[in-house]
């Protein structure tokens, strides 16, 4: 076996062969999806009274936000997941069972007046918004905590310093390292997404999984560059926790992972369209809710999510150290 | 018998941490292939120095030449290192330690552990091993590119004495066909184990030379230091 896949599989069963990293590894995202979906089955705990409206056209109702989706099943996503209440397409209203009574003041707002049509939502729709979150911030806490804390290790156990005695190259170092998170972090998705999709009622066909396989390895590659160059940086242990934490907090609450962003006030939309959490959330969202997707409509977030990837891991080479 | 030739030199080589001046100017030509013990109480400054000659750390004056040549690309390929204090992975099995590293050295496990005497416990977690198990496996790891130069930190500073006695035997097998540095705070290991000596005290080279030499006239390896060490210190005052 070669250097590069033993360092992969030291890695791997570091954390398999002990029960407490093996338990919150794939037990830490079944509870957070156990706990968001008895939280939120029955809706999500704010009011939000938006028509999409599928193509194009103007309409303006009162007290009501007036959102465009391009197709049917980009606007039934919404719909099923309660981030709309009503679906306007050509001269039909469709809402959900609860949502009779607002389809038809919708309806009786417009002219010539639409007929009403109702759909069986989801039960737990909102937790079809929050599961995007969910595996995106697997994927920030396997780059941030499951390296950087993994390099402090490392280097306090001076496996690092022993390593840096041999002619191993740090590129191979740092590529093992990194496969061996995306091996452990794709097993935890896998399990997630076993579970609940049935468990939410969604539908993937497979050029979704593979999306989702895509974004995931994007996702790793920077969320890794910013663990190493954390690890690199930040040589004290409660340090480094505290610094992850504080870094983890704000990106939950910014990355869309709970609401929409464009409610947040002042700048802070701008600042968390720009976030590399935001866009991974916004894809997989896309991905898991309209199941096929167009290459075209994921570009600019590929494009943000590769930016920061590119920063993150010139970061990351520049500050890796063995010593 | 093997040519001797320069394996580590030292000129003016000074490192600080802040304030503190753990190596202070400190020159020196080691020959090999033989054992060369690098002497000097705690504090001394001897693993700071063989941090400086592994290539672990960066000199803050003053240069290093390791195998007659400059440390920068450092030629790990013809170096072996065993720490002062190993690292230990927890859960990791001999087996998996061993063959990281025969793969990286370009070596096969069984011919590691075999070095190590340890095929018996391949399977066994590096934590669970002995200390003179857990030296013995580091030893046949650092050796198993067939360096040119080993560098041992304190290698028996915690074997009991059969442990030591093992390892020494070890230590002068390798010994000769390639150069050793090891450095110890115990005198009658260096004694035992080393043809030249280095006697290193509060950052500086009190005295260096063949273990002949220096102990001419003196006795054993502990008066030739405490006779070196006495003698400089007076004659700067104590200011060293």
């Amino acid at each position: 076996m070669s250097t590069f896949l033993l360092l992969v599989r030291m890695r791997v069963r570091d954390v398999t062969r002990k029960a407490s990293s093996f338990a919150f590894l794939f037990g830490l995202p079944l509870v957070l999806l156990a706990i968001v979906s008895l939280v939120f089955m029955e809706g999500h705990p704010f009011e939000r009274r938006h028509v999409v409206m599928v193509g194009e056209g103007q309409l303006v109702l009162p007290g009501i936000t007036v959102d465009h989706e391009r197709s049917e099943r980009a606007a039934f996503g919404r719909l099923d997941s309660r981030m709309a209440s009503a679906v306007l397409v050509g001269n039909r209203v469709i809402v959900g069972e609860r949502d009779v009574v607002f389809g038809r003041g919708v309806a009786a707002s417009l002219a010539p007046r639409p007929s009403v049509e109702t759909r069986p939502v989801p039960r737990l729709g909102y937790v079809q918004y929050l599961l995007p979150g969910l595996l995106t911030f697997s994927v920030l806490v396997a780059g941030l905590f499951g390296v950087g804390y993994a390099m402090l290790r490392y280097r306090e156990s001076l496996f690092l310093k022993k390593l840096a005695t041999t002619t191993l190259r740090r590129s191979t170092f740092v590529a093992a390292q990194i496969v061996a998170r995306a091996v452990l972090v794709l097993a935890q998705i896998a399990v997630l997404l076993v579970v609940a999709i049935p468990l939410l009622g969604l539908s993937l066909p497979l050029s979704g999984y593979l999306w989702l396989l895509l974004l995931t390895l994007l996702g790793i590659l920077t969320f890794t560059g910013v663990g190493f160059a954390l690890a690199a940086l930040i040589r004290q242990e409660g340090m480094l926790v505290d610094v992850i934490n504080a870094s983890t907090t704000p990106l939950v609450l910014l990355s869309e992972i709970f609401f929409p962003v464009d409610t947040l006030p002042g700048f802070l939309p701008s600042v968390a369209t720009a976030l590399p959490t935001t866009q991974m959330v916004r894809m997989v969202r896309t991905v898991l809710l309209e199941g096929t997707v167009a290459p075209s409509a994921m570009v600019p977030g590929m494009a943000i999510v590769a930016a920061w990837m590119t920063v993150t891991f010139v970061l990351a080479v520049l500050s890796f150290r063995w010593t | 018998m093997l040519e001797m030739r320069e394996a580590v030199a030292a000129e003016k080589l000074t490192r600080r941490f802040g304030e503190v001046v753990a190596l202070d100017e400190v020159s020196f030509v080691l020959p090999g292939p033989q054992v060369v013990g690098i002497l000097g109480p705690n504090g001394a400054g001897k693993s700071t120095l063989l941090d400086l000659l592994e290539g672990l750390d960066t000199p803050t004056s003053g240069t290093v030449r390791v195998l007659g040549g400059p440390v920068h690309p450092y030629p790990r390929s013809r170096v072996g290192v065993v720490l002062q204090r190993e690292c230990t992975l927890d859960g990791v099995t001999v087996s998996e330690w061993v063959e990281l590293f025969a793969s990286i050295a370009g070596a096969t496990a069984t011919a590691i552990l075999a070095e190590a005497g340890l095929e018996a416990r391949a399977n066994v977690p590096m934590q669970r091993l002995s200390g003179g198990e857990a030296q013995r496996l580091h030893l046949a790891v650092a050796v198993a590119h067939e360096p040119e130069l080993l560098f041992l930190d304190e290698p028996t500073a915690h074997l009991d004495p059969d442990d030591k006695r093992r390892l020494g035997e070890r230590v002068r097998a390798q010994g000769r066909s390639r150069t050793i540095v090891l450095s110890t705070h115990d005198m009658r290991e260096a004694e035992a184990l080393c043809d030249h000596l280095l006697f290193l005290d509060r950052g500086r080279v009190r005295a260096a030379g063949p273990k002949g030499e220096l102990l001419a006239g003196v006795g054993s390896v502990e008066d030739a230091f405490f006779h070196y060490c006495a003698a400089r210190i007076g004659a700067d005052g104590g200011r060293s």
